[in-house]
């Protein structure tokens, strides 16, 4: 069972990427700082006797329970809700090559150049916008998946939906995003 | 033991992207930082313990 500073140690890792995430959402900084708040307590609370290894996925649920009481709470819970045809139009699917985007010279050692071209060519600021930019529920499978590094079957737990529904969330997520970037470089 | 499978590039590309996004942690401000702290201590002096 998790420790005092087992649990203090886990929400020390987790608390700034939560309030970005929340921030994503939610877009006002207050109200993210409230939801991360009920997310601690709810889990210290209810949870806090779990074993260690629980409490990451649980405290995802949780976070994202917040952010959808938060929303019904403002009467616009549809905005979190988007139907999943709306999202349909978002990517192109032309075939576009995702280690061109990414400034890949060769597939050897494209990771790291990849990665300093994208830090070179695009700002953190930009990125984020992008991804605010996302649908929700693709905004929120990207960031489970990748961010929080929950596996596929994890984040559909977290998310109340199929393993399937994950993955083509991530997948257009992916899309939209690397087209927007790509935009973006190819923009003097 | 399960066979080491290489990363898809779009797998690749959102750890690429999230790690962007970790780099940019950093630039909360300090008062959310301290804020989010404090959530965090109360949160643990209210940690549910198990019947024993």
């Amino acid at each position: 069972l998790a420790t005092e500073r087992e649990l203090s140690l886990f929400l020390q890792s987790v608390e700034k990427r939560a309030f970005k995430r929340s921030l994503y959402h939610v877009r006002d900084e207050e109200a993210a700082l409230d939801i991360v708040q009920d997310s601690m307590m709810k889990l210290a609370e209810h949870y806090g006797d779990k074993p260690p290894d629980e409490l990451p996925l649980l405290f995802q649920r949780i976070l994202s329970n917040c952010t959808l009481d938060w929303f019904r709470r403002r009467k616009t819970r549809q905005s979190l809700f988007v139907n999943f045809s709306d999202a349909q139009g978002d990517a192109d699917d032309d075939g576009f090559d995702l280690l061109e985007v990414l400034g890949a010279a060769n597939t050897d050692g494209w990771q790291q150049s990849a990665e300093q071209s994208l830090m070179q060519s695009q700002t953190m600021a930009e990125i984020e916008i992008e991804i605010e930019k996302l649908p929700p529920r693709q905004r929120e499978a990207f960031l489970l998946r990748y961010w929080e590094e929950l596996d596929i079957a994890e984040t559909a737990s977290a998310m109340g939906c199929s393993e399937g529904s994950v993955k083509t969330h991530c997948f257009r997520a992916i899309q939209t995003l690397a087209n927007a970037l790509k935009t973006k470089r190819s923009t003097p | 033991m399960k066979p080491s499978t290489a990363p898809s590039n779009e797998d690749q590309f959102g750890h690429i992207v999230a790690s962007a996004l970790s780099a940019n942690l950093e630039q909360i401000p300090y008062e959310v930082q301290e804020r989010l702290r404090a959530a965090r201590m109360r949160a643990v002096a209210a940690r549910r313990v198990a019947p024993i």
